[in-house]
């Protein structure tokens, strides 16, 4: 029956090109225009403020990974010849005794600046970029703009001082060069602070003291919708770049720009709601250390409640071990005899021997004297939660805080002579410890500081810079005077960096 | 994953029963129904009316599948690739060989059964997704696992093309050992019982018609299909095991005799004094008493299938059931995979001219994974304290497996089903097709840990993806014949392709208890912790992609007398994640084939037919990701080591330049592939001896490569089109028919295939001419698969004994690491008193560079006896299973993932002997594994396969009811040759690495029967 019902010819045709054209239709290039969900093209960004924000954020962020990787801030500043020695890992016994050509995976990645470099291109590419926003997005502010660029050009700035103290000299690049991988030569590593110090000083009144408070001395009383404590400990305020100018006079020895910067700290950075930090508060599980908070002037958060905390990137992956948590031996530890011979005051209320008992007592170490003594000032487990059986941790990387700039002001007033001022800042963090007055000497008084700064700063990254700014104040270690001589207070560079850029060749020492 | 785009789907309801396609979009689901329904109808009508109907398809080829076939099925799905595709040029497995044994993947089924194809298995894990499939060598590096995903061929099931797992999990991966979720082999849902035929197809010019996701080859499975005729019924069934290996196991005294010989030589009193707590008690019974585990560890594991189908219909409306169960089982740690097969076919024809079909085919697999604790501490992206090893002793790993059965879950489920509805109008001369199909598979894992496997931690995951393909596709084809000389056919086509890949996934740590298995959300709407996970820390994540690909392509067919053929094919293909200025790309391709029977004079019986081939084929290659469309682009890329997925800063999203992936610029072009293919089929003695022989040379070009750039620019690498690699090959098949087959004679028939293939690096970007990347360095002119090492001499026994520079007094190094007394004697090939990367020489690369296989049966009265050898030679295994044992400092001082020591720890390794003793406690670390010490011949021979079987049916007595009763007996894995000194020589993984962790490939024996009513 159905068989007989043959269509016409024309009928046939006309169906069959009505099908094709309708799917030819459908399937043209609209069909292949998709934005892809997980990135965002050029053309969809730098359009608004939030483009900004993430932007912004993201070179921080940057720059908190190349700090965080493989525990670098504490392996470049802790246990590069430092007080700690390496248990079972030999990549970290090769960091302690200064074999930085070591081949090994942690110690070539340590050598490798791209990390670093990130934060420059990211950083350099919102100054160049941020300004599109401007037109495109009236939410953002003509303030708000000026605020972000100082802040990322503050961060460009804090970056290289952070690699200039790594490498010595190093490429030195201030525009943006995306897709575009010209070769560059290193530069003295003088010029390259000394561009940082210009461009922090160029924009240091551009940033506020405290982001999303009345006090800042701006009108925006949010950033970012957001207003005080949030930003607190996250972005650089201008007490963090006056902190960071003051570090970086110090390294190059001009001591008096140090006193003048570390000064305006010490004047202004309860305006950023800091304080001085109690011993107790240095040491519990959800102080200083936990979180974000005013007190860190230049600090990197890892918070629990934004599930950035993470293993690798605290002081604790390298020095906790039981009883805080699950893990038997701590990756390092400080010998006993070194632990007694840097705290050798009494009343030291961050570690000291019971006058009555000889026991120790001791917010900072655990188990002291024991074959198993660990260094817990340090310990933000996840949510500041003292179950050590899932080592994760939350804890801020603070580069610095007010007791150091307060021992660094200490450091450089030392240093240009003015003992009797640098006795008074030394002695503000000597109080705090309980260990009362400095009492010695003025010919000891720098000895006394960078004893101080020792005790104090244990576990935050400074050792091994403070050994290079004390060595090249006291002149008479013949031995180390001859690493710096050499170049051997820098790291190497990485194979892979000198593979891909002719221009770049192996520091001198390690050759 | 960057919160701009993250809208975090609707995540769904864990734990909750699992609905087969629960999540299946609605329309898809609207599809299937209706289109079942409308066939069904049109069937109900038309049933019971008889016409003729002829079979369409067209058989010029010479490796043709033996299974019986009294009348080929029309499937018109498959139409489009039967009979306006030549066949040319297209190998058929042999299935009969093939569908006896306990194969439970389509890379195994095809591993030792077709011609130049080489199969990679790094695990005997039952549907584990580490399996991949090579066919012409190697197109690319494999630097990661993206790499080998993207060198996979095409899979195609009735024409359906198969989507995979995309390999963007990845980037959320610490470990990539397996991707996140239930990382099952998709290509394990095929019942090779269900399948008619399967083609295997390497040449470029047969490819093309296939479009740019055949750049690597296609594999083409026809399922057994409706067809008209009496109703059938077949149901075939193995039952057998899989049995348990014999090894050798150490304790802890072994283990202290063997690091004795280091200690003794070059430990100091500091370092005895680290010396393992586990190792230094040798009154410890746990780790000094029986070393038992195996018992509990290795198992004979039963395994099974049973399936049936029924056929029948009319000539107007046939259909065709199949339901299928198959368990199939590794014989270590209880691993084990469940199949569960359905599949419907209907085929109406409500006009003369006009035929539907419908197809559905479903599968759920169901997969047991291994208890490892690498696995484990990978997937929780957690590496807990690793100073001891679990002990060897039976109890104490028997309290441990204890806690797995009763408190772990770790449901790994895929469901998968490919569709199509499609309708044949035939007018005239005129022939059009028009077809929607799709495939669509999800995944699902819910994973639970309890405290007790972990230092009092639990740890909670769900992963649910899904993936999906759906195609469009309409094509015309018009045939005509001039003077019955000239044959012309002619095919348009357009193929509209839509991929959507999307994951949620959710880890949750340290839950409240280990009763409370679920991450569950505050649902309190008023609470200001509203749908914040309660109990675990959580993280989430999600992705989703979407790739489209629109073809317009043109086949021409030509045959003059019979006896010259050509086909021309062209297309253009645009795919959506190209930039739009290079969106599509057109190929062209030739093939041609010259009978010349009957111009070589020579007697009928010594030559049967000659052939020659000639074919020219050009495809463009697809990338399986999306991120070189978008161009220069900002992401989400704040991670560090072991916290590789943070996206976040200070709590808000944030976005940056690819930094630690790659700048990827503007101007990349289509990446494509080229072959020229000469061949010579030839056929003698009445064509019992059948050869085939082919040479190809195959350039895969412009492919993009993530070149590392300087670290000043901040960027790792940056993707540049430019990498050429050419493979070059002669693949040799004979086909002979010793002893013809007659009743109550002996026949004999063999099948040998052997394949020699060398790739060549022929072009870097920017015209380097090496480069480095990771543990690789790529070097224009030599293989692409090449290990470079540093040879070694021998061992420094004292300081004085390293060489020292005459020219500047410098001391021999290694890169500027003075070497010592203990250190190995590396050769300074370049003699500069540095060993470097300079010092290295190439070892062979870690593909094959020949491999085969040969398969024998033998029949006799109904007898069959079958045999496969299979064969892998010319390359080279790095054993990084013995360096591991000799750096055993190094292994456990790092104590990351690749410190972890399995309960196979304990199991007898390497003869010490055998490798120089250097001082383990080395900055230079002398038991790297780039180095000549552990580089082996990775070549060998298996006889894979052996079977017997009795055709039952021969009796009288049954041939009148059945139409075949087949029984046998079977085994696998039977026998390997090798001069490896490690394990199985083929469980390495993709760059030839043995790493030791592979679960053994079982030996298994199954009886069957095979019963065609």
């Amino acid at each position: 029956m159905y068989n007989k019902i043959i269509p016409s010819r024309s009928v046939f045709k006309a169906v069959l090109l009505m099908l094709f054209s309708t799917v030819f239709i459908s399937a043209c290039n609209k069909k292949l225009d998709i934005d892809s969900t997980h990135l965002v093209n050029e053309s969809n960004n730098w359009k608004s403020l939030a483009d900004a924000r993430s932007a912004l954020l993201g070179s921080y962020g940057l720059l908190r990974a190349a700090l965080a990787d493989n525990n670098a801030h504490w392996l470049y500043g802790d246990v590069r010849m430092g007080d700690f020695k390496a248990t079972s890992r030999l990549d970290l016994k090769a960091i302690t005794e200064n074999n930085l050509n070591a081949p090994y995976p942690v110690v070539k990645s340590l050598s490798n600046w791209r990390k670093f470099y990130a934060v420059i291109n990211s950083c350099t590419v919102f100054i160049d970029r941020a300004g599109e926003i401007l037109k495109n997005d009236k939410q953002y502010t003509e303030e708000n703009y000026k605020v972000d660029v100082a802040q990322m050009k503050a961060l460009r700035a804090f970056t290289y001082f952070y690699m200039v103290r790594i490498w010595g000299d190093i490429p030195l690049i201030t525009a943006s060069t995306d897709g575009n991988f010209t070769e560059r030569p290193r530069v003295a590593g003088e010029i390259v602070l000394q561009f940082a110090t210009n461009e922090l000083l160029s924009i240091v009144n551009n940033l506020p003291y405290r982001y999303g408070a009345i006090e800042n001395g701006f009108n925006q009383q949010n950033y970012y919708g957001k207003v005080a404590p949030y930003w607190d400990g996250i972005l650089f305020n201008q007490i963090s770049a006056y902190s960071i100018l003051a570090h970086i006079a110090a390294w190059q020895g001009k001591y008096l720009d140090a006193v003048a910067y570390s000064k305006f700290v010490m004047t202004n950075f309860g305006l950023s709601g800091g304080v001085y930090t109690t011993t107790t508060n240095l040491t519990k599980v959800d102080g200083l250390f936990y979180g974000n908070n005013a007190s860190q002037l230049v600090g990197f958060p890892f918070n629990y409640n934004t599930t950035e905390m993470s293993t690798i990137g605290h002081m604790e992956d390298l020095a906790l071990a039981a009883p805080i948590i699950a893990k038997a031996v701590p990756q390092i530890k400080m010998p006993d005899d070194v632990i007694a011979s840097i705290f050798n005051e009494p009343n030291d209320l961050r570690f000291r021997f019971d006058p009555l008992t000889g026991l120790p007592v001791s917010d900072y170490f655990s188990g002291y004297g024991t074959s198993n003594t660990v260094f817990s000032k340090i310990k933000c487990i996840r949510n500041a939660s003292t179950d050590g059986s899932l080592a994760i941790y939350s804890s801020a990387l603070i580069f610095t805080r007010i007791e150091e700039i307060t021992l660094l002001y200490a450091e450089s007033l030392a240093a240009i002579g003015s003992m009797d001022d640098a006795t008074d800042a030394l002695d503000i963090v000597r109080n705090n410890r309980g260990i009362g007055l400095y009492k010695g000497a003025n010919a000891g008084l720098i000895d006394a500081i960078f004893a101080e700064r020792r005790r104090e700063l244990m576990g935050e990254g400074w050792r091994w810079y403070d050994l290079v700014r004390y060595n090249k104040l006291k002149n008479n270690d013949a031995k180390f005077l001859d690493l710096i001589k050499k170049g051997g207070i820098y790291w190497p560079i990485d194979e892979e960096v000198l593979n891909t850029n002719t221009k770049i060749t192996q520091n001198e020492y390690w050759r | 994953m960057n919160e701009k785009n993250q809208e975090l789907d609707h995540y769904i309801e864990q734990l909750s029963p699992v609905w087969l396609f629960k999540n299946r979009p609605g329309k898809m689901r609207l599809f299937l129904m209706v289109s079942i329904m409308f066939t069904g109808m049109i069937s109900l009508k038309s049933y019971g009316k008889e016409t003729d109907y002829l079979s369409a398809v067209s058989n010029n080829t010479y490796f043709q599948d033996t299974t019986k076939k009294a009348k080929q099925p029309v499937s018109i799905d498959s139409v489009v690739l039967v009979s306006y595709v030549s066949k040319r040029n297209v190998d058929t497995v042999k299935l009969s060989n093939v569908s006896i044994y306990p194969f439970i993947s389509l890379q195994q089924a095809l591993k030792s059964n077709s011609k130049g194809l080489y199969v990679q298995e790094v695990t005997g894990e039952p549907g584990s997704a580490d399996q991949s499939m090579l066919l012409r060598g190697l197109s690319r590096p494999l630097l990661s696992k993206t790499n080998v995903a993207e060198a996979q061929p095409a899979v195609f099931i009735n024409g359906i093309p198969l989507i995979g797992d995309n390999p963007f999990v990845y980037t959320i991966q610490e470990y990539d050992f397996s991707p996140i979720g239930p990382a099952t082999n998709l290509l394990s849902s095929i019942d090779l019982d269900n399948i008619q035929s399967i083609n295997v197809i390497s040449n470029l010019a047969a490819l093309s018609i296939y479009g740019p996701r055949a750049a690597n080859g296609a594999i083409l499975i026809t399922t057994k299909n409706a067809h008209q005729g009496n109703r059938e019924i077949s149901i075939n069934s193995y039952y057998g095991y899989a049995t348990k290996n014999k090894v050798s196991t150490t304790n802890g005294r072994d283990e202290s005799l063997l690091r004795r010989t280091f200690y003794n030589k070059y430990a100091t009193a500091e370092d005895f004094d680290k010396y393992p707590s586990y190792l230094a008690d040798a009154t410890n019974e746990n780790y000094y008493g029986r070393s038992d585990w195996t018992d509990l560890y290795y198992k004979n594991s039963a395994l099974h299938t049973i399936n049936a189908s029924i056929t029948g219909g009319t000539s107007r409306s046939n259909f065709r059931f199949f339901a299928g169960n198959t368990s199939n089982a590794g014989n270590a740690d209880d691993t084990r995979l469940n199949r569960y097969n359905a599949s419907f076919f209907i085929n109406v024809l409500p006009l003369k001219w006009l035929t539907i079909s419908t197809m559905v085919n479903a599968t759920r697999l169901n997969r047991d994974r291994n208890r490892s604790l690498r696995d484990r501490f990978a997937e929780m992206q957690y590496v807990p304290d690793l100073i001891s090893p679990i002990a060897p002793n039976k109890n104490i790993y028997g309290n441990y497996l204890s806690e797995y059965e009763n408190k772990t879950i770790d449901n790994n489920i895929n469901n998968v089903i490919q569709g199509s509805f499609s309708a044949n109008a035939k007018y005239k001369n005129f022939d059009f097709i028009t077809r929607i199909s799709f495939d669509y598979n999800e995944g699902m894992r819910d994973l639970f840990y309890p405290t007790t496997l972990m230092d009092g931690n639990n740890y909670v995951s769900n992963f649910y993806a899904y993936n999906q393909r759906l195609n469009v596709d309409n094509s015309l084809a018009y045939n005509f014949t001039l003077n019955k000389i000239h044959v012309f056919k002619a095919l348009f086509g357009h193929t509209l392709s839509l991929d959507v890949n999307k994951y949620n996934y959710l880890q949750g740590y340290k839950g409240t208890s280990d009763y409370i298995r679920i991450n569950s959300v505050d649902g309190d709407i008023s609470h200001s912790d509203y749908l914040q996970p309660e109990g675990f820390y959580t993280k989430k994540f999600t992705d989703k992609q979407k790739i489209n690909v629109s073809s317009l392509y043109s086949s021409f067919d030509y045959t003059l007398n019979n006896e010259f053929f050509a086909t021309l094919i062209a297309r253009t293909d645009g795919a959506s994640n190209m930039q739009a200025n290079n969106r599509w790309f057109f190929s062209p391709s030739l093939s041609t084939k010259w009978d010349i029977t009957k111009y070589i004079k020579t007697q009928k019986s010594i030559l049967s037919s000659l052939n020659l081939n000639a074919s020219y084929g050009r495809l463009g290659t697809l990338n399986i990701i999306d991120q070189y469309g978008a161009g220069p682009q900002y992401v989400t890329d704040l991670g560090w080591s072991s916290n590789k997925s943070v996206g976040s800063y200070g709590g808000i999203g944030t976005l940056s330049r690819p930094y630690s992936s790659g700048w990827i610029g503007y101007d990349i072009p289509w990446a494509y592939v080229e072959e020229l293919d000469l061949g010579v089929d030839g056929a003698f003695f009445n064509s019992r001896l059948q050869t085939r022989l082919s040479f190809y040379s195959k350039n895969n070009k412009r492919m993009i490569l993530g070149v590392p750039v300087n670290a000043e620019s901040g960027y790792t690498k940056e993707y540049k089109s430019g990498l050429d690699v050419n493979n070059k090959g002669i693949e040799l098949a004979v086909s002979a028919e010793i002893l013809k087959a007659k009743t109550n004679k002996l026949g004999w028939t063999t099948d040998f295939n052997i394949a020699f293939n060398k790739n060549t690096l022929k072009a870097l970007p920017n015209n380097l001419k090496e480069i480095t990347i990771g543990t690789q360095k790529l070097t224009v002119g030599k293989p692409i698969d090449q290990i470079l090492v540093l040879q070694s001499q021998g061992v420094y026994q004292t300081d004085v004994d390293v060489p020292v520079n005459p020219a500047n007094f410098q001391i021999m190094s290694y890169k500027g690491l003075k070497l010592h007394g203990g250190d190995p004697k590396w050769k300074d090939q370049n003699g500069d008193y540095v060993i470097d990367e300079n010092d290295k020489v190439a070892m062979g690369g870690y593909l094959p560079r020949i491999v085969g296989n040969f398969n024998s049966t033998l029949n006799y009265k109904g007898f069959n006896l079958d045999f496969n050898i299979y064969f892998a030679l010319k390359r080279s295994i790095i054993n990084q299973s013995a360096a591991n044992q000799l750096d055993f400092i190094n292994k456990t001082g790092n104590n990351n993932i690749n410190s972890v020591n399995e309960i196979t720890f304990w199991q007898k390794g390497i003869n010490v002997a055998d490798y120089p003793i250097y001082n383990p406690w080395s900055a230079v670390q002398s038991y790297r594994t780039d180095q000549d010490i552990f580089v082996e011949n990775g070549s060998y021979a298996k006889l894979r396969s052996v079977s017997l079987g009795y055709d039952i049916s021969k009796f009288k007595y049954f041939s009148k009811s059945f139409r075949k009763i087949y029984v046998y007996a079977s085994a696998l894995n039977v026998y390997t040759l090798k001069s490896y000194t490690g394990g199985d020589p083929e469980l390495v993984n993709y760059v030839g690495e043995d790493t030791g962790y592979g679960l053994p490939l079982p030996r298994t024996f199954t009886l069957g029967l095979k019963i065609d009513l």
